[in-house]
């Protein structure tokens, strides 16, 4: 009896202790949840959507993309947590009418990598390197939504070679002047403008 | 004295009655995901590792060693295959659009060179799931090799 009690004691020690991983990212949640709150008023949202007067029903997407870029360019994991949450909320409510039955499959198809890229930045506002590695992907879903549907205004995609000990990574932005999200302050300027999108 | 005893049976009878509540238990019947053996043709050595590393939580099958029957070991390995399944099941890779079986094929080769997978807590009563460096540049190249850009 007393074997079995040490047995099992010691098996939910072991589990316990393995819940810890989980444990982390309840916390974080929260934390991030009130960090969300105090954000609603602050200026920064009502300059985003000031871009949304432009005819792209991507333009919400877009801003809330920059606000991700600008975030991870200041190395502020929790607010590029908040612009990809926005970003999330953005992409769900875009206006798929007026779509070809063509332009849905690639909507859906983007919307779906599009979500997952912008979940897992949302939940990692204590991991601002695991966040940039969503935002590599993310930005090429942007790329190619861009590509397929337009940006409704000139967008710049800017190229920078050394991340990730050189295979290199590029974003976009409205503007050619070079803040990259994927060094932040370590390496602010690497990236030159590779093509104009419209 | 009295009372510490009182806590010591009541803590015996929890860990008795819990043992009677067994999680449901994740297994398809089928041993490896064939779709995505049969798509992406990994070679045996692969396979071996994938089965003994990953497919427990990223399949609809897993292998459960006795002391999963222990409660609450059980349910927290419940817990890590219902999180790892909503990330990554590799009995659904197959059926995913190209951008999206990339971007898996890339955050797979991103967390095993970042020994973030198999979770760590895993390989606490898991050990023989660990990945060496010969096994872990296989697996990277594997997964590289098939992500195709269009
Ligand atoms: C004990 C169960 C378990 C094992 C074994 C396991 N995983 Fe996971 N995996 C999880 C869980 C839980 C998550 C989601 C939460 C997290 O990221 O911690 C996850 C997440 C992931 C993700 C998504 C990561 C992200 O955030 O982008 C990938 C990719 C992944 N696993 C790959 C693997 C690979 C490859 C292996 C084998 C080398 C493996 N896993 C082994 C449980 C497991
Ligand atoms: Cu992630």
């Amino acid at each position: 009896m007393k074997l079995l009690f040490i047995g099992v004691a010691v098996a939910s020690a072991i589990s316990f202790s393995a819940c810890n991983s989980n444990a982390d990212k309840t916390t974080d949640h929260s934390a991030m949840q009130h960090n969300l709150d105090t954000m609603k008023d602050m200026p920064m949202h009502s300059s985003t959507t000031s871009n949304a007067a432009t005819t792209s029903k991507f333009s919400e997407v877009f801003s809330h993309y920059q606000h991700l870029t600008f975030a991870l360019a200041n190395d502020d994991s929790k607010e590029a947590a908040n612009g990809a949450k926005a970003m999330g909320e953005a992409i769900a409510k875009v206006d798929k009418s007026g779509f070809t039955a063509d332009q849905q499959k690639g909507y859906a198809d983007l919307e779906a990598d599009m979500k997952e890229h912008t979940e897992h930045i949302t939940a990692n506002a204590n991991n601002i390197a695991h966040q940039r590695e969503h935002l590599e992907t993310l930005s090429k879903d942007v790329y190619d939504l861009t590509k397929s549907f337009g940006a409704g205004k000139p967008l710049y995609k800017i190229y920078c070679p050394m991340y990730n000990d050189n295979k290199g990574a590029y974003w976009l932005a409205e503007s050619k002047e070079v803040k990259n999200p994927y060094f932040g302050n370590k390496m602010l300027t690497c990236g030159e403008v590779q093509e104009e999108l419209k | 004295m009295k009372m510490v005893k009182r806590i010591f049976i009541g803590f015996v009878v929890i860990i008795i009655v819990i043992q009677f509540i067994q999680p449901v238990r994740n297994t398809s019947g089928q041993v490896v995901p064939q779709s995505f053996i049969d798509t992406f043709q990994p070679n045996d050595t692969i396979v071996k590792l994938l089965a003994n590393s990953c497919f427990h939580c990223h399949s609809n099958n897993t292998k459960y060693p006795w002391y999963t029957n222990i409660q609450p070991v059980g349910w927290l390995m419940a817990k890590h295959i219902n999180d790892g399944k909503d990330e990554l099941n590799f009995d659904d890779l197959a059926a995913l659009s190209n951008r999206r079986r990339n971007s898996k094929f890339k955050s797979i080769s991103e967390q095993i060179e970042q020994d973030k997978m198999p979770l760590k807590s895993y390989l606490f009563i898991h050990r023989n799931a660990a990945l060496n460096e010969a096994d872990k540049k296989l697996l990277i190249n594997f997964f590289q090799s098939k992500i195709h850009n269009n």
